[in-house]
């Protein structure tokens, strides 16, 4: 059941990737649009990462960059994560790994995320 | 009221009421020392806890085919979902990805205050919300495919 579910998850985020790599969110409706924003006319501090991966995945990063900053400076570390929390390399790694996603990333992450979320707020012109 | 401690390894746990001394890992070796009790003593000279330790007993036959029941506890914290909740509030869901983020730091926190417990609960806080995003996020995703391959079939189909 378990590999049945992370199997159908792959499968769907493949499929996303596909997706985001064949049509540009910017222009086409294929995509779903930000449910937060939809509701309340705020945007979110993801608001733009489909825009940003579609991006980048045209090696854009300029571009990227200006749909959405937080998606392009943390998807490296969000792919690191990724491959020490569900790879064996994590165990090997596993002082490193503990570190990874420690104390001090969840305080960056959490003050990245709020005061992006701010800036986008105070002045949604600028991103 | 009587308090027990015992002491297992080099730990020592404690104080624990009669009744919680129950849910406690006691076996007849254990050391165990209430206030006006000159040394640790083992539980199997501690007359009072003769119907304890035979309840354990029991017990352990029963929950025998789960692990030993003093098992020893984890040495490594428990997995935060920092990076599950980082996906959840960019990706998908705000609130449950903030709600995730805020319990990998409770993880955190509360393993390095020597909280084991505290971060074992915590962990299971973290998973149940990524869960929770994962499943919206499935169901929004899901809901909307349907949504456009409806709008698609009513405009192929000339349009209503």
């Amino acid at each position: 059941m378990k590999g049945f579910i992370l199997i159908s998850i792959a499968i769907l985020g493949i499929f996303f990737v596909w997706l985001l790599a064949s049509f540009d969110p910017a222009e086409s409706s294929f995509f779903l649009a930000c449910p937060f924003r939809s509701l309340t006319g705020f945007p979110c501090p993801g608001c733009g990462s489909q825009r940003a991966l579609h991006d980048l995945l045209h090696g854009q990063v300029g571009s990227a960059f200006q749909h959405n900053p937080l998606v392009v400076l943390g998807l490296p570390y969000v792919l690191i994560g990724g491959v020490l929390e569900y790879s064996s390399l994590g165990n090997r790694f596993s002082a490193f790994r503990q570190k990874w996603t420690g104390r001090f990333a969840i305080y960056i992450w959490g003050i990245a995320i709020g005061v992006f979320w701010l800036a986008r707020l105070l002045c949604s012109s600028c991103w | 009221m009587k308090l027990y401690y015992y002491a297992q390894g080099d730990e020592q746990y404690g104080p624990f009421s009669p009744e919680e001394l129950r849910n406690e890992p006691i076996q007849p070796g254990t050391l165990i020392w209430y206030q006006g009790l000159k040394n640790w003593t083992p539980a199997s000279q501690l007359e009072e806890l003769n119907e304890l330790l035979a309840s354990a007993k029991t017990q352990a036959n029963v929950v025998s085919a789960e692990g030993p029941l003093d098992a020893p506890a984890p040495s490594k914290m428990p997995k935060n979902y920092l990076i599950e909740s980082i996906l959840a509030t960019i990706f998908c869901c705000l609130p449950l990805g903030i709600v995730g983020i805020i319990n990998a730091a409770k993880v955190e926190s509360a393993w390095n205050a020597g909280d084991i417990n505290g971060a074992i609960h915590a962990a299971q806080q973290a998973k149940k919300w990524t869960t929770y995003s994962l499943i919206s996020g499935i169901v929004v995703g899901v809901l909307y495919l349907i949504y456009f391959v409806v709008m698609f079939g009513f405009a192929v189909g000339g349009g209503f």
